[in-house]
């Protein structure tokens, strides 16, 4: 019998957490367990990335019954799909832990809290059953509240609340349409491969596809659906935010592409227009935001929510160009966007401030940490050679290709975001004379000690970028096959 | 008759006999601590048996009062967990506040006998005088702390509220009688088929009567205004056994009446059992929202839980009727453990939430059972509560109804706000722990108050219900099993 190598890869952080509450000492040792729950993920990752066949269905597979009166099994599996999203769930957590500074109040119980959401996250995307998906996802939530509510910025309890009641009530809208399937279905499952052949009504399909739309609109976040999200992105501890924008955000992306399309395909393919309309006005809405935004943090957050409108554009126009566009856009946008965060958390921590207003003359003060920030906001406004612009070229012409109206204006928030981001860069970075700062007395010296690990795990996420976007095979050709069917799917009758 | 098939119940009944003799022998108080430990030896002989009676799964026997079956055996066994779980915490509860603890085990036992008959009656008289040997002592208990007089003033309130219930239910049943002139449940069922319900709505009246006595005794609104001053009132211990055992015991009682007794009648009262659920679950949520003392809050949320099991009666299949035992015992554990580390971390003190401010700091085992059992109320996976939810919501989704299923949902997103309330204090940030400290007036050193050091047995309370809680968050296959069984042995023509 060969080693349960994902099992390995999800329960890691588990050891990690047990660790944590065992070891004495523990908030001087907790670092040092984090690192290892996170690290032994990481390492098995590279080793499934090698030995990964992209033209082959569900590998790696673990399939256990687990709750047998019920039909729920302990399944999971790798495929085009949640190979990426693997890897930049074990990737993005481990340098979190590494190279973010520790919390100074109670670090055991915050790495604890991180773990939990590795856990969680790696769960959700290698879960091939209906509940034990559904169980991660929601594992994900509370560590979640508990990161935000403790460590968070002075309007926590507002933001960690609403971050609460408004994801849960969406994944408990989640489950109602996930027992209906079951229910109609009659196969007496939850297995996602099982239940792809179920036969289920047009009629049932269409209001399901509804619940699943409300459902996981929440989590991604779509507009209307999205006021949760600016709150909880800025008031979160910043190495929270990497993961929340980087990681969680992708939770209902995928939700959409496994469970939603998958599983009640007439359904959804009637109704998805109305997710690309939510998906653009999503991206408009979300740029119009971020440019009157004061502080870097909020910025970025809206920022970050345009992008999650564009990958659902692409999910929601449902050809092979768009669909691809998106499962590489959301690796893509994960490392992007917690890049981003990382490195405004940089300048929070050497310059102690991120208001727009009273940053100046970044370059001179940080130099590479303004090198970076650049280097990352041209990545995430797609910048050729970077590869969010391959990205950005396949799902908007897959939006092009589904309905011109649709490219357009995807089109139209990315020369918004081409606005702000090319006022606001200059701004920062040239604007006053050396002197003028109001911090400049201290932030000199402070430039000479910053975060080494940082900037050494910033610029491996950099090179991550700039060589997908020289060779976006290496990640395009993982989903080739998983696209092809989920396409040729859709289209049956 | 066949003794042998109550035995559990003569364990129990014996056990109580025996500890009222040993109060009069033991004379130093620090010997009454046997007491209790007598009452739990025969709390857990008892639990052996009904084991052994459930593996060997004998034929359902009837003898014109009660019914012995498989779905008895279950709900006994929850019956007698939660007893020996609140056992296990009033030994050092009890150390100082009351004088008579003889009585006190006493009364617990003997109310628990009645329960377990009344899980066991399958005839109106029966089924009404096992009902007063259960109610009679929960009021004596609920009064216990003779010298408190918030503990008084609970059991007076019990008292009048519960024996209104009483009679009114007892009125019902005359009625009952009257129309099928049979009192043993498969008589009545027999007669209800042939008799016409628009010629006699009388019949109608006569069922809301009794749902009525037993929407009392579960706490189901608009019949649970005795919840908050009880649950706030009685000494801790006791409120936990409030909480579950009699609910247990109703439900149960519930379940028996309706899927036998009034079986022809299902159309007219899942209608019913529609408009108690929703009504409980949303004004229990909605009230305990504003709870700003812990018991009064467990109170509320309670009777939120008991409208979640009455969605299952709004369905009434063999599989809704399964979820809602399996939610009875999730329920049971959960709650009794809430109750267990109140009881420790709060003696002598209001129960205001605030009290639990910095509890993570004082003890990292009992903040971290509170996460736990909050959790699981919530009904956030992967806990038993959200096994419970699941199977409830799937049993009604299954049964056509997802619109109810849509209001339990709503409701569940409602509670987050207050489980997590409590949660905020005891991990909660220092700001409001010290905002809060202040204005709670906490004595300066939490180790004067007896706090940091919780008795060994309290704590083995809490552990038993969070290692209950963990076993059935990672395996709940044998525990839904077990709750099909009981379902399965039901004698009803619902689910022949």
């Amino acid at each position: 019998m060969s080693l349960p190598i994902l099992s390995c890869i999800l329960w890691a952080p588990v050891l990690g957490m047990v660790l944590i509450l065992f070891l004495p000492s523990r908030e001087r040792a907790a670092k040092a367990a984090a690192l290892l729950g996170s690290g032994i993920p990481l390492a098995l990752c590279a080793y499934l990335v090698f030995h990964f066949q992209p033209d082959q269905g569900y590998q790696f597979v673990e399939n256990v019954l687990w709750i047998k009166e019920l039909g729920i099994s302990y399944f999971l599996g790798l495929d085009g799909l949640n190979l990426g999203l693997l890897l930049l769930v074990s990737l993005l957590s481990f340098l979190v832990v590494l190279a973010m500074p520790q919390q100074k109040e109670r670090p055991a119980a915050f790495y604890f809290c991180l773990l939990v959401v590795e856990f969680g996250l790696v769960g959700v995307f290698l879960s091939l059953d209906l509940i034990l998906f559904y169980i991660f996802w929601e594992v994900v939530l509370v560590p979640g509240y508990f990161l935000i509510s403790i460590w968070g910025g002075p309007n926590r309890r507002k933001a960690s609340l609403k971050f609460l009641m408004y994801t849960l009530l969406g994944s408990l809208i989640l489950l109602i349409a996930i027992l209906a399937i079951y229910a109609k279905a009659n196969l007496h499952t939850f297995s996602i491969p099982a239940l792809l052949s179920a036969r289920l009504s047009p009629e049932f399909q269409h209001l399901i596809f509804f619940f699943l739309l409300i459902g996981l609109a929440i989590k991604v976040p779509l507009f209307p659906f999205h006021s949760w999200q600016p709150d909880a992105y800025v008031e979160a501890p910043d190495s929270v935010t990497v993961l929340l924008s980087g990681l969680m955000a992708k939770m209902g992306v995928y939700g959409f592409i496994r469970v939603g399309y998958s599983l009640v395909p007439q359904g959804s393919a009637q109704l998805s227009w109305l997710v690309c309309i939510l998906a653009v006005i999503t991206i408009i809405y979300a740029n119009l935001c971020a440019a009157v935004q004061k502080d870097l943090k909020r910025m970025f957050a809206y920022s970050s929510l345009g992008h999650m409108g564009l990958i659902m554009l692409g999910v929601g126009v449902l050809n092979p160009l768009g669909l691809e566009g998106s499962i590489f856009h959301m690796f893509n946008h994960g490392i992007i966007a917690g890049s981003i965060f990382m490195v405004i958390s940089l300048i929070q921590d050497t310059l102690g401030t991120i208001e727009i207003r009273k940053l100046r003359l970044i370059v001179h003060y940080i130099p590479t940490g303004a090198m970076l920030l650049w280097l990352f906001i041209l990545a995430s406004f797609g910048l050729p050679g970077m590869s969010s612009f391959i990205a950005e070229l396949y799902i908007l012409s897959g939006a092009f290709q589904a309905k011109v109206i649709f490219g357009i204006i995807a089109m139209i928030g990315t020369i918004i975001m081409a606005g702000y981001i090319f006022s606001m860069l200059p701004k920062i970075s040239f604007r006053g004379t050396q002197g003028s700062g109001p911090n400049q007395t201290e932030t000199l010296q402070v430039v000479a000690d910053y975060n080494k690990k940082l900037i050494f795990s910033l610029i491996s996420l950099s090179i991550i970028i700039i060589l997908l976007g020289c060779y976006p095979k290496l990640l395009l050709l993982t989903s080739q096959n998983y696209v092809a069917q989920f396409i040729a799917r859709m289209q049956l009758p | 008759m066949e003794f042998t098939l109550i035995i559990p119940e003569i364990i129990v009944f014996l056990t109580a006999t025996a500890i009222l003799i040993l109060d009069l022998i033991l004379q130093q108080e620090k010997q009454k601590k046997l007491l209790g430990f007598a009452a739990e030896a025969g709390v857990i002989l008892a639990i052996a048996q009904l084991v052994r009676m459930f593996a060997l799964g004998q034929q359902a026997s009837s003898w014109g009062l009660l019914t012995i079956d498989t779905f008895g055996h279950v709900i006994k066994i929850i019956l007698l967990v939660s007893t020996g779980l609140v056992i296990l915490l009033s030994v050092d509860y009890f150390k100082t506040i009351i004088s008579r603890k003889g009585e006190y085990y006493c009364l617990i036992l003997f109310s628990v006998v009645g329960m377990m008959f009344m899980v066991s009656a399958d005839n109106f008289i029966s089924f009404f005088l096992s009902l007063q040997l259960t109610s009679i002592p929960l009021y004596i208990l609920s009064g216990i702390d003779k010298n408190d007089a918030r503990s008084n003033e609970a059991a007076y309130k019990y008292l009048m509220l519960g024996m209104l219930a009483s009679v009114v239910m007892l009125y019902g049943m005359t009625f009952i009688y009257g129309f099928t002139a049979a009192a043993n449940f498969e008589g009545i069922a027999r007669q209800l088929t042939s008799l016409d319900l628009h010629e006699n709505p009388i019949l109608l009246i006569a069922m809301i009567f009794i749902f009525a006595g037993f929407a009392f005794k579960v706490a189901a609104v608009p019949f649970h205004f005795w919840v908050p001053d009880t649950y706030e009132g009685a000494p801790t211990p006791v409120t936990s056994f409030l909480a579950t055992a009699p609910k247990v015991a109703g439900f149960a009682a519930l379940i028996r009446l309706l899927t036998i007794a009034f079986s022809p009648l299902i159309a007219q009262w899942r209608t019913l059992f529609i408009i108690l659920s929703i009504l409980s679950m949303s004004v229990g949520n909605i009230v305990a929202l504003s709870q700003t003392n812990i018991k009064r809050m467990l109170g509320f949320s309670s009777v939120a839980h008991v409208g979640y099991i009455l969605m299952a009666f709004a369905i009434a299949d063999q599989m809704a009727v399964s979820a809602a035992i399996f939610y009875l015992m999730i329920y049971g554990i959960v709650n009794i453990g809430t109750f267990a580390v109140i009881a420790s971390v709060m003696r002598g003190e209001d129960h205001q939430i605030q009290g639990l401010a910095g509890l993570s700091k004082r003890s990292p085992l009992m903040s971290l059972s509170v996460a736990v059992f909050m959790i699981s109320m919530i009904g956030i996976p992967p806990t038993p509560g959200f096994w419970g939810k699941f199977n409830l919501f799937a049993s009604v989704v299954n049964g056509g109804m997802t619109w109810l299923a849509v209001i339990g949902i709503i409701n569940s997103i409602i509670s987050v706000y207050y489980y997590i309330n409590v949660l905020r204090y005891v991990y909660g940030d220092q700001e409001i722990g010290n905002q809060q400290d202040k204005q709670a007036r906490r004595p300066a050193d939490p180790a004067a108050d007896g706090l940091n050091n919780i008795p060994c047995l309290m704590r083995l309370a809490v552990v038993i219900s969070l290692a209950l809680t963990i076993i059935i968050a990672t395996y709940p296959q044998p525990f839904i099993e077990l709750a099909k069984a009981a379902a399965v042995a039901l004698k009803t023509g619902l689910w022949l």
